[in-house]
């Protein structure tokens, strides 16, 4: 019922218009990086609904902990295109508010997601790979607009989702007659910016905080109300990535001078003119012997890269699955050429749109305020049922939830399974009434939401551990652990063993000589 | 002439025989221990009497993992071998039948020393032969039953078509005079 009503208040949160027709312009309430700078990001006209279970609420309840398997791997080095390490990256599961209805396991859409989680940030233009599943496609560019919301409340404890962006009011600190109050402020997918940013801190009672106007990049917030209960803002603002542009295939990357070009299918890709004084190349695609695009590029604003989003469209063209860009580094233009990368078989992660090669999850990149990404949700659209004995798949059958056996409304056994086979140990047991999942060791996984989920699931780990030793002791033998499937095997030359073979000679001399004595008799 | 129908009949009751009565004294593992033992991994063990399958899928993971079909197909052979070789005692001779039927019912004994039967019946003195044979595979000692089983079919039928013994039974009932 709890999390009926908090659905409810979080839909008529939603449904909250942003930014009214004759409101403040928050192009200029909201600070830029630093004065005189414009807003790296405009602010967004449109809504658009987070994944479900946002909330600080819907976190994991008592979850499994899987570290990984050799399928979800763990820690992957990648390099840009400058060959500089590019944080580690991480396969993430998670599964919430899933439960035992009717002797099947029930997952609710948005229930299950995969998260591609980075250790830090993913940058555009540095030829960065960015995992997709089972493939690593080159990050190039991507979208991002400030949300701002006005006249929200945040009752203490609890979290509000302003675009990308989750609120928690988390903690009032009081001394003497005075207070301050903290304000947590994490992604959809579970990044704690406590690392990047520090929580803020809002006090009109002590001097040296936030006050109650907080600025955090465009993570901003100006509250009229702050006191133990609750914080009412009449604005606040956070951020929502709104696309990824990623690319399958390289090109070309390097120097190019005029005249130069890459065919990719029917499609040619042309380089028409080269100005370094202009700082401009202009870019021709042709097909069927047409012009079908042709863009200048450039010139380059060092100081606006790499996150502000007209320097970077300036840089960039698109035209259907092909895109590139005029590369501000090491240097745009050298010896009368232009520095190109040029990409085929490009495509969008839309934020809320379906996942293109697997409709039946929607896809929702996770921004950092600064413009730098941090990995995308995949979630489930629709309710997922689980009989025991049947599987539910991830996408593109990335990975596998598996039941294996209800009692009642417990689970007593269920387990993930990778795309290669791999299964985790069993995750049920006779206290398990979910299949609440985390797994990996990302940002997210491996700190963030441990913070929430944490002590559940360290209690949980230990009592799966005691209850392993415990069962094995009520046994009047200890034996070692071995796959069990391989008692019948012989194990090196035993007595038994050396009798078996013996008694098989001489049962085929035995054998032998009775069928030989038939022969002579006939 | 030999007795196919009764071989036969034997063997497959025999062999269906083990089946049905690993299936009745199947007990779900009380232990971790126990679980291993029975064939099952330790992440298929959840607590005292429960596994990651329902009892019926329990027993036939563990029949599969213990390869437990050589051991019914061990016991079916020998079953039929004693059979086989008490159906010729009056020509073979008693003493000659009865010890073919009894090596027939020591491999059946064997076989069911290293199969699951015997430590969930419990039974008292085939332990040091379970230990004995545990190093054995299955399959060797059913490839062992079907030689042995062999050759004293093949030896008892020779001796059976040429050397026809009266019953003892015969002069027994003769009266002293």
């Amino acid at each position: 019922m709890n999390a009926f009503i908090r659905n409810i208040a979080f839909s008529t949160l939603l449904l909250m218009p942003l930014a009214p027709a004759g409101a403040a312009d928050y192009n200029t309430v909201l600070q830029p990086a630093k004065p005189g700078l414009p807003l790296a990001h405009p602010i967004a006209k449109d809504d658009i609904a987070p994944p479900p279970f946002s909330l600080i609420a819907d976190r994991p309840k008592n979850p499994a902990y899987v570290p990984g398997l050799p399928g979800l791997p763990q820690a992957r080095p990648f390099k840009d295109d400058f060959g500089v390490p590019r944080p580690p990256k991480f396969d993430g599961v998670f599964i919430r508010q899933s439960r035992v209805e009717n002797g099947e396991v029930v997952i609710p859409a948005g229930g299950l997601f995969y998260l591609e989680d980075t250790m830090g940030g993913e940058v555009a233009l540095r030829g960065e790979v960015m995992p997709l599943l089972a493939t690593t496609p080159t990050y190039i560019d991507y979208d991002m607009s400030i949300v701002v919301k006005e006249n929200v409340a945040i009752p203490a404890g609890q979290s509000v989702v302003v675009g990308g962006t989750v609120y928690q009011y988390y903690a009032t600190v009081g001394h003497e007659t005075t207070a301050n109050h903290a304000l947590h402020v994490k992604t959809i997918a579970g990044t704690d910016w406590e690392w990047a940013f520090g929580s803020p801190v809002l006090s009109t009672s002590q001097p040296g905080w936030w006050n109650t106007r907080f600025t955090q990049l465009y993570n901003q917030g100006q509250a009229r109300e702050v006191t133990p209960q609750k914080m009412v803002f009449d604005w606040i603002s956070g951020v929502r990535m709104d696309r990824l542009l990623l690319a399958d295939e390289k090109l070309f990357t390097g120097l190019a001078g005029a005249g130069d070009e890459w065919k990719s299918g029917n499609r040619t890709i042309r380089v028409a003119e080269v100005n370094a004084e202009a700082g401009t190349v202009r870019i021709q695609v042709i097909e069927n012997g047409k012009v079908a695009l042709e863009r200048t590029l450039g010139p380059v604003k060092k100081e606006l890269l790499i996150e502000d989003t007209a320097a970077r469209r300036a840089l960039v063209f698109e035209h259907g699955d092909l895109a590139g860009f005029l590369s501000p580094w090491p240097e745009p233009f050298k010896d009368g050429k232009a520095n190109l990368k040029i990409y085929a078989k490009a495509f969008s992660l839309n934020y809320g749109a379906d996942f293109a090669r697997d409709p039946r999850f929607a896809v929702y990149p996770v921004g950092c305020p600064t413009g730098h990404n941090f990995g995308y949700m995949l979630v489930n659209k629709q309710e997922i049922r689980i009989k025991p004995g049947g599987t539910a798949e991830g996408p593109q059958n990335y990975f596998k939830i598996g039941v294996d056996r209800i009692e009642g409304d417990r689970v007593l056994a269920w387990h993930i399974e990778d795309r290669l086979g791999n299964r985790s140990v069993n995750l049920g047991g006779a206290n398990v009434g979910n299949v609440d999942l985390v797994l990996g060791q990302g940002r997210v996984a491996g700190q963030a939401i441990l913070k929430d989920v944490g002590r559940a699931l360290l209690a949980r780990t230990y009592q799966a551990a005691q209850n392993a030793p415990q069962a094995q002791a009520t046994g009047a033998v200890q034996t070692a652990p071995a796959p069990a499937h391989t008692a019948s095997l012989p194990s090196g030359l035993s007595a038994g063993l050396i009798g078996a073979i013996g008694i098989l000679a001489i049962a085929c001399g035995a054998v032998g000589f009775e069928v030989g004595r038939r022969k002579r008799a006939v | 002439m030999f007795p196919y129908r009764l071989v036969f009949t034997l063997f497959v009751l025999a062999f269906v025989g083990y089946i049905a009565a690993s299936f009745a004294f199947f007990e779900m593992p009380a232990t971790a221990a126990d679980a291993e033992n029975c064939g099952f991994l330790p992440g298929e063990f959840v607590g005292t009497g429960q596994l990651t399958y329902e009892r019926t899928e329990a027993w036939w993971v563990s029949f599969q993992r213990k390869s437990e079909f050589f051991t019914a197909f061990s016991i079916g052979l020998a079953t039929a071998f004693a059979g086989f070789a008490l159906s010729t005692a009056r020509r073979t001779g008693s003493g000659a039948a009865t010890g073919a039927a009894l090596g027939g019912g020591v491999l059946a004994a064997s076989a069911i020393c290293v199969s699951c039967l015997a430590p969930v019946l419990g039974i008292v003195g085939l332990g040091f032969a379970g230990s004995l044979l545990a190093g054995v595979p299955k399959w060797l000692i059913a490839l062992n039953t079907l030689l042995l089983t062999g050759w004293g079919t093949l030896y008892l039928h020779r001796r059976a078509g040429t050397c026809p013994v009266p019953p003892q039974t015969t002069h027994n009932a003769q009266p002293a005079s």
